[in-house]
């Protein structure tokens, strides 16, 4: 058949079948009259599209113009790299969080992996990761916790391995511990001290927060999650800043503002987050709730200090 | 934009050497999200959403005659007996009741008929396009492609209803 031939064929076919079936063959033996082969072709394919039905490729292999149902929570059980997934202990911006143990045996120990969400650059954060994981891997710190390992699963999503840390986010721990004033800047004293010392190895967190600072039972802060807003950083300059890893309420101005990130961005967030252990609020207003409103909050307004914030209260 | 190209392919290969034969098309589930976060990518790599389609629906229909091949010659029966069934957890059309291979060669035939029609097919049962999805890629109307459609399945119907009785 020469393509000149289908489309005679088919011209033919298309009107027919188009017509109610019963007028059908009074149409094809009058437009084919003197071409048998013709009359033969169509009536075949007529025949073909009834034995076809509604079921003949009617239903898609697969439905690329819709996301599939989520998946990320049946990762539990599953494995990822040489571990085993056990449980979520997290979901955020950046994906989830899941504990995990090694599925050869290699060590006993428990740890965390975060599986980035999709929508990242996958090639960019892994290459980013690459770049960082030598520095990240050499922060060794009683209050840092430690970046293991870190790959792709098998749909080529990042991952990485973390050490786990069981505890309570800073400022729930003060509050249950009903720690007072000294006993909270002793433990923030910690804290400074883990990130004075991954300045010193040029390692900048950029998203200081509660969540991020977790009170283990044995009463030791641990940061989590050192340098990974780097790697999972929009490339910089981009105006997504915001809606990135970056927490907004914790955030420095020059974050705000899509400034170059230096050292005093992780001293602007551990200043609010002091702000919150000793005034038990956030220095910016209450009704800030949006980024945007953050954003203003922290760019324009001075915050009220501390003290005079509390003797307000009472 | 052969790197796309490539990147899927990859994907895909990766995921068909790690198919065991007493899985269903778990993978092809897999590949579906690699797409999806493909065709997601900031800044995307692809010229449009015609372009994209058109390559991952190409490539998914080699994924599936790849697969289809590789079980059907794990089977004795051989690759013609080869049908698809999707894992009916994954909320996928849980039949597809079509021999791949044959459907594959027969649509190689029909693009040497026309092409418009073999890439209808393609981006409607490969890449799950409605009617009006596919015209707005094809940047064709609706009745073109409802037109070429139906000619093209029974052609397909046709065809591999004779493939099958050789």
């Amino acid at each position: 058949m020469t393509p000149e031939r289908w489309q005679q064929i088919r011209e033919v076919f298309d009107r027919a079948v188009s017509l109610p079936s019963e007028k059908r063959a009074a149409y094809v033996n009058a437009i084919c009259a003197n071409d048998s082969d013709l009359l033969h072709e169509v009536e075949s394919l007529l025949s073909s599209d009834d034995h076809a039905g509604t079921g003949f490729l009617n239903s898609p292999v697969v439905d690329l113009t819709h996301p599939l149902p989520n998946r990320a929570a049946n990762r539990v059980g599953s494995r990822i790299g040489a571990y085993n997934i056990l449980e979520e202990i997290g979901r955020g911006g950046m994906g989830e969080v899941y504990r995990a143990s090694r599925a050869d045996g290699q060590y006993e120990k428990e740890v965390a992996i975060k599986v980035v969400r999709g929508g990242y650059d996958t090639a960019a954060v892994l290459d980013r990761f690459r770049h960082e994981r030598q520095i990240l891997a050499s922060l060794d710190h009683p209050n840092i916790a430690r970046l293991l390992d870190g790959g792709t699963t098998e749909e080529g999503i990042p991952y990485l391995v973390m050490e786990l840390i069981e505890g309570t986010p800073i400022d729930q721990y003060c509050n249950a511990q009903h720690l007072n004033v000294t006993a909270r800047l002793r433990l923030f004293l910690e804290v400074c001290s883990a990130v004075q010392y991954a300045h010193q190895h040029l390692v900048i967190h950029r998203d200081i927060k509660p969540g991020n600072i977790l009170v283990t039972k044995e009463g030791t802060p641990k940061l989590l999650d050192f340098g990974i807003a780097k790697i999972l950083d929009p490339v910089s300059g981009n105006e997504s800043t915001i809606s990135g890893p970056m927490t907004p309420e914790y955030a420095s101005p020059e974050q705000i503002r899509n400034e170059p990130i230096t050292t005093a961005t992780d001293v602007y967030s551990l200043g609010v987050v002091l702000y919150q252990l000793v005034a038990g609020r956030s220095p910016y207003p209450t009704k800030a709730r949006t980024a945007h409103e953050f954003a203003r909050a922290i760019c324009e307004s001075e915050p009220e200090r501390p003290s005079t914030m509390i003797s307000k209260a009472e | 934009m052969p790197l796309v190209y490539s990147e899927l392919r990859r994907l895909a290969h990766y995921y068909l050497q790690r198919e065991r034969s007493d899985h269903t098309l778990q993978s092809t589930a897999l590949v579906h999200e690699a797409f999806l976060r493909l065709a997601g990518q900031n800044p995307p790599q692809w010229q449009n959403r015609a372009h994209f389609f058109g390559i991952a629906a190409h490539v998914m229909r080699q994924i599936l005659v790849e697969y289809a091949r590789a079980h059907g010659a794990a089977k004795r029966g051989g690759a013609n007996s080869c049908k698809l069934t999707l894992d009916e957890a994954l909320d996928l059309p849980k039949q597809v009741d079509v021999d791949v291979i044959a459907l594959d060669t027969a649509l190689d035939r029909l693009s040497e008929l026309d092409p418009q029609q073999s890439r209808i097919v393609e981006l409607r049962f490969f890449a799950g396009l409605t009617i009006e999805d596919t015209s707005e890629v094809m940047g064709i109307s609706p009745a073109t492609v409802k037109r070429d459609w139906t000619s093209a399945r029974a052609w397909l119907h046709r065809e591999i209803a004779r493939s099958a009785s050789k």
